[in-house]
């Protein structure tokens, strides 16, 4: 149990690295196990929803939802933007479980959500539609098509989701050490 | 020029939180995370003049 002084007020970080892992589960989860609730809407309210704009943003009727968060390591497309988008813990999580399941995207769950891309067409799947090998489909969910399809909207959804994935990690080590004072901040940079 | 509209989510939920990482209580939250709403909409704008001039 911690306990964090804040001039005459005092915080209760109850345990800070259970606060702290729920933090990262779900973006206020953590400061609601430690009765700061209001802080825990806040939270919950603007890093949940950047994450869901840029989730909508990623998304569209032909392709699944959710294509601006994946994961990849394939030569080509190696998805660096999830190692921000996964700070948002649980709702980013369906992309780790697509990317073990199979990471070359051809047999994804759930409909293709937060699937990784296919890196080129004229693949049989059969759960996509396509048929035969070397044919060309538009409606392939490949990098380009997508790009093609959500046009801006793509790279607008990826930032928002990264920049969602970001943000709590400041509502993480709000939850594991308490606000940072920004009066103490000044002193210690005026001793520099 | 609609596009401006994107950065209202990022900037307010950006203010929102880095506020919040810094203060404890709702009102100097909210009042801080105002302040640094405008702080950030006048460098896009200030930005967004200059290269408007240069190009």
């Amino acid at each position: 149990m911690a306990v964090m002084k804040r001039g005459s007020e005092e915080i209760d970080l109850k345990d800070p690295y259970v606060a702290a892992f729920l933090a990262w589960m779900l973006p206020g989860l953590g400061h609601f196990y430690q009765g700061r609730i209001g802080k825990a809407i806040l939270y919950a309210t603007s890093i949940l929803g950047l994450f869901l704009i840029g989730v909508y943003l990623g998304s569209c009727s032909t392709f699944g939802g959710g294509r601006d968060v994946y994961f990849s390591l394939r030569p080509g497309d190696m998805r660096y933007y999830y190692f921000a988008q996964m700070w948002v813990g649980l709702p980013a999580s369906p992309a780790m479980l697509q990317f073990m399941k199979d990471p070359s995207g051809q047999e994804p769950l759930l409909g293709g959500f937060m699937a990784p891309p296919l890196l080129k067409s004229g693949v049989t799947q059969t759960s996509w539609g396509l048929e035969g090998s070397n044919s060309f489909s538009p409606n392939a969910p490949t990098l380009d098509n997508i790009r093609k399809r959500l046009h801006r909207h793509y790279e607008l959804g990826t930032i928002f989701t990264v920049v969602a994935g970001l943000l709590n990690v400041f509502a993480i080590f709000d939850a594991w050490f308490g606000p940072v004072d920004p009066e103490e901040e000044k002193k210690k940079k005026s001793l520099l | 020029m609609l596009d401006f509209v994107y950065a209202v989510p990022l900037i307010a939920a950006t203010s929102l939180v880095y506020a919040a990482s810094r203060y404890e209580a709702m009102h100097e939250v909210l009042a801080n995370a105002a302040r640094i709403a405008l702080w950030i909409s006048g460098a896009m704008a200030a930005i967004f003049i200059v290269m408007m001039v240069i190009f």
